[in-house]
């Protein structure tokens, strides 16, 4: 007996030191509607959670003593949504001092106090793709986050194992910024054209010299590496392939000039990002493989934004670009299931294609498919639970599960769920209330105009 | 070439201001007597003697002989400390001119390329030393000292990279007399430039990280060329970089400015990610990372948010006698919003505490602290679960470790330098005062406070002379405002005035100013909202509160514009 406890405790130790770095739980949801998005779904079945993993979806399933249990009789059970364009959860936005900042990452700026990251939850979203904002063409390396909310570290935020992205952004914000505000390049489409191809070919020669410095280190003791640059390193990076470019951007000239720069470069990876007028480009778009994460219905709060339409997602989805509906605002990430249920009224999208614009598609441009976006054995804990159909306009989410955690609870959690409250004062400030009145592509840089 | 003819020109004036010192104390041996002495802390001494000579501690016990050419510092039965020590300050080093364009919003300064301003701009400055910074006779000095601090480790100011540290004793005619050690430590903060590069948080973790790699690059190029300079390109003499060399060689460490959660989370991650020693100043909210803390040296700050004045409390109590009021829902979510609020506020203050039950071993700073707070957050501390001889440690021995110099100051001990302060009363007791401090057996005498006498009813009090241009500036929940008062002060002591702001509205006049002593308050219209003000004025300067209805109060501060 002795002899088998002691492998048994070792084992325990270290799950709790993994568990010390990810917090995980288990749960075994009973008898719901199970949308799994993947593989159709199933009336009266269970889900069962371990260790933050799913391991078993099907009926009549039991689970451990101590592992608790969900009755979702009557409810509705579908992955928990992802979000592809989201600035919550991030003190800084915008680090608008160059047209190029691939140096910066807004992972150093994570806030788990903000409590954009609760609402989220009660909108059923478990993950959201933090963000670089829209002021420079290339902008910063952004940070695909896990709602893994009450945990006060920051680094606990960060979906371990997702791939890099970076943001880019064409058009109207970086020529305002830098051109109109800075009387810089880029100050009109063509520049900002340019502005990219500059940045790739000064990366591609730095990543040839690093290349041939490697070579004759050994045999040259003069040789000498060229001077260390986080900024084309990150942008090396990129034209090897290993950062997913998100770029933000509206009109279908812009979207095609960029697929011929990426096409010239050799880079395969992006999702646009809005991209109102790909409607017009979808053909093209999905020759490339490019993706598309859109609005359902959000536009003319700018000129370049003029040209939409609702049938956008629906146009995109039926020509084959995998296509997603995010919120870029903390107000819409709390109702995407309704955003995407627009897609019926403007498109005729089936359930499956609406829901998928909220889950599997999203984790596709995210590259993190295989970890979450459906309900399937072996991918992550992710859940949420609705009290009606979620493409219902009565739907309400009633639970967020994030690793097998529950993270959102309607019946249980408290009137204000705050975790970093001002000492000072009972509620925000109206500085805090002022900034919300614009869209948070621009957080951080509003400054420069306020001036002119 | 320019900064070695600066530092030569600096070493002459200093040369010229010691000729010009005041006389020698006619004995440099002293003595106290019959008084309580705290030597560390936890060890006590009753109705002990301390004798001093040369600046130096000779002797410390009871019963001793008192040399004959002791001068007796009338202290008798007072309470003896090791002179406190400031972990990281500005003190001595004169606050920047604010009116100096330094690139914060709305103020927009004249660069070229913002993306790569220069590095005075930038605020990347690495190589600036508090030599060429510290002011001997700042009056910061006096008002740290008066506190009981004697020695400071000082980093200059400016944004993200302000220069090296120096450990400094807080008294001395000249800046050489008072530097003890130099190039203790590079400084740190997550502070962006604003409009140019590094302008966020994001910004200034990415520039570190550029700065670590090209620093380490540079000093193996350094090295290699002057093994084998043949056929090599000349490596680029840059000081920015080469400051950075005792920090990859773990000569010296960083000294992080980390006051949130978020950026003690930051500091730990750069120093995971690069692999120097870090140390943490001014940290305002760690108990969410007690064990990384234990590993690493820490400062606490002495800066806790303003406590609210229980005025309000009593206000209620007599709404409540008047009549009985039935809550509304919107009175139950206030109280409970202000409950919440309350218990943050506990956190801030129990912050030494938690850590000393954590084990965290803990310094204090001031970076960010005004002296006249000092002394009442040290109360609040305590009543939030510390304990004297805790607080103690905090500045004496506990520093003296942390920054090296425990062999020379952080107990009252025969050889260590004679830096003490000495209080009629045990110094962490409510109404204690500081009597004496001596730095280097330079003695300050303090008068006692005189108890608050209640007003006289008909005295009148003489009303501050405040006619003239004042600036003020004020952290509004995260937005710094900055603008200007204009007053004008009759005879009779009428006060009109306006006030201008160059962020917003422009220029408005002031409403109902009252004077009252050296309290002046008045309010002003800004974007519909009725703002008050409550300032109280000193000579040159003021300090006071903006309250902006349901917004939220803040505390402003300004100085009197020379004409």
């Amino acid at each position: 007996m002795r002899q088998l406890l002691y492998p048994i405790l070792a084992l325990l130790l270290t799950i709790v030191q993994l568990n010390a770095q990810i917090q995980t739980g288990s749960l075994l949801i009973k008898n719901g509607t199970v949308l799994t998005i993947t593989k159709g779904n199933l009336d009266n079945t269970d889900v069962l959670i371990e260790n933050g993993k799913i391991t078993k979806i099907g009926k009549n399933l039991t689970a451990a003593k101590e592992v608790k249990t969900i009755d979702a009789t009557g409810q509705f059970v579908m992955p928990g949504i992802i979000d592809a364009h989201s600035h919550i959860a991030l003190e800084v936005v915008n680090e608008a001092s160059n047209p190029v900042t691939a140096e910066v990452f807004v992972g150093d700026a994570i806030d788990p106090f903000d409590i954009s990251i609760y609402r989220a939850l009660a909108g059923g979203v478990t993950s959201s793709h933090a963000m670089h904002g829209s002021a420079n063409v290339i902008g910063g390396e952004c940070e695909t986050i896990k709602h893994r909310w009450g945990i006060k570290i920051p680094n606990a935020y960060k979906m371990e194992g997702a791939p890099r992205t970076i943001k880019f952004a064409l058009g109207e914000n970086p020529m305002r910024v830098h051109g109109e505000g800075r009387n810089i390049q880029p100050n009109s489409r063509m520049g900002v054209e340019q502005v990219i191809r500059a940045a790739f070919t000064e990366a591609k020669e730095y990543a040839e010299a690093k290349a041939k410095y490697e070579v004759t280190k050994a045999t040259d003791l003069t040789a000498l590496p060229p001077k260390y640059s986080r900024r084309l390193e990150t942008l090396s990076e990129i034209l090897k392939g290993n950062i997913i470019v998100h770029c933000h951007s509206y009109r279908a000239d812009e979207i095609y000039m960029l697929l011929k720069v990426l096409g010239d470069f050799g880079v395969k990876r992006i999702c646009f990002q809005h991209v109102n007028e790909g409607f017009k480009v979808a053909p093209e778009l999905a020759a490339y493989g490019a993706m598309a994460s859109v609005f359902a219905d959000w536009w003319a709060y700018k000129f370049e934004v003029y040209y939409s339409t609702a049938y956008n997602a629906a146009v995109l989805t039926k020509n084959g670009v995998i296509t997603s509906i995010n919120s870029d605002s903390e107000e819409l990430i709390r109702h995407l299931y309704h955003e995407a249920g627009k897609t019926q009224r403007y498109g005729g999208l089936s359930d499956q294609e609406a829901l998928a614009l909220i889950t599997i598609n999203p984790a596709k441009q995210l590259g993190i498919e295989n970890r979450v976006g459906s309900l399937e054995v072996g991918k992550d804990g992710d859940v949420a639970i609705f009290n009606a159909h979620p493409l219902s306009v009565y739907a309400i989410p009633q639970m967020t599960i994030v690793d097998g955690i529950i993270r959102f609870d309607i019946k249980n959690d408290g009137n204000d769920m705050r975790l970093d409250i001002d000492p000072e004062n009972a509620t925000s400030s109206f500085m805090e209330m002022r900034v919300h009145e614009h869209d948070r592509c621009m957080q951080d840089v509003f400054y420069l105009f306020e001036n002119n | 070439m320019q900064k070695y003819l600066i530092l030569c020109l600096l070493s002459v004036f200093t040369f010229v201001l010691k000729a010009q010192d005041e006389p020698s104390p006619v004995t440099k041996t002293l003595a106290l007597q019959n008084v309580t002495i705290i030597q560390a802390p936890g060890k006590v001494i009753e109705q002990g003697t301390v004798i001093i000579k040369n600046g130096l501690i000779h002797a410390v016990g009871k019963n001793l002989n008192i040399p004959f050419d002791a001068k007796i510092i009338k202290a008798d039965s007072m309470f003896v400390y090791a002179g406190f020590i400031d972990g990281a300050s500005h003190t001595g080093i004169p606050r920047a001119d604010e009116s100096q364009n330094q690139g914060g919003r709305g103020q927009l300064p004249d660069v070229k390329d913002p993306g790569n301003p220069p590095n005075d701009i930038a605020g990347i400055q690495p190589e600036r030393m508090v030599r060429s910074l510290l002011k001997a006779d700042d009056k910061s000095i006096e008002e740290m000292r008066k506190l009981g601090f004697t020695v400071a480790h000082v980093v200059p100011t400016g944004k993200m990279l302000p220069g090296t540290g120096a450990i400094i004793l807080l008294a001395g005619n000249t800046v050489n007399d008072m530097i003890l050690k130099e190039e203790t430590a590079l400084f740190a903060q997550f502070s962006g430039a604003g409009f140019v590069a590094p302008s966020t948080i994001i910004g200034v973790m990415s520039k570190l990280r550029d700065l670590y790699f090209q620093a380490q690059q540079s000093k193996n190029h350094t090295a290699s060329y002057l093994k084998n300079p043949a056929g090599m390109s000349r490596p680029e003499r840059n000081p920015v970089l080469e400051a950075f060399y005792p920090v990859i060689d773990k000569k010296q460490p960083i000294f992080m400015k980390a006051e949130t959660a978020n950026d003690i989370s930051r500091a730990l991650i750069l120093q995971s990610d690069l692999g120097y020693n870090v140390v943490l100043a001014d940290v305002k909210q760690g108990w969410n990372y007690s064990e990384q803390l234990k590993k690493i040296p820490t400062f606490l700050s002495l800066n806790l948010p303003p406590a609210k004045e229980a005025k309000k409390a009593d206000d209620k109590k007599k709404e409540e006698t008047t009549a009985v009021k039935i809550p509304t829902a919107f009175d139950l979510e206030a109280e409970a919003l202000e409950k919440k609020r309350a218990e943050t506020m506990k956190e801030y203050e129990s912050q030494a505490a938690k850590m000393i039950a954590a084990g965290v071993n803990f310094g204090f700073s001031t970076l960010e602290a005004k002296a006249k707070d000092i002394k009442g957050n040290f109360t609040r501390m305590i009543d939030a679960g510390l304990n004297a001889e805790q607080a103690l440690a905090a500045l004496t021995t506990t520093p003296a470790k942390m920054l090296g110099i425990d062999n020379i100051v952080g107990t009252v001990e025969k050889g260590k330098m004679a830096n003490l302060v000495i209080s009629d009363a045990p110094y962490f007791d409510k109404e204690s005062n500081v009597r004496f401090v001596l730095v280097y057996g330079q003695v300050f005498e303090y008068e006692a406070k005189p108890k608050k006498k209640p007003a006289v009813a008909g005295e009148e009090v003489k009303p501050a002379k405040i006619d003239g241009k004042w600036n003020y500036s004020f952290n509004a929940g995260g937005t710094q405002m900055s603008g200007t008062f204009v007053f004008n002060q009759d005879a009779d002591n009428n006060i009109t005035g306006t006030s201008s702001n160059p962020q917003g509205s422009g220029e408005v006049n002031i409403e109902n100013p009252q004077l009252n002593g050296n309290l002046l308050t008045f309010s002003l219209q800004f974007q519909g909202i009725t703002v008050e003000y409550e300032l109280t004025f000193e000579e040159t300067t003021y300090a006071g509160k903006v309250s902006a209805g349901d917004f939220g109060s803040f505390d402003i501060e300004g100085t009197k514009i020379p004409q």
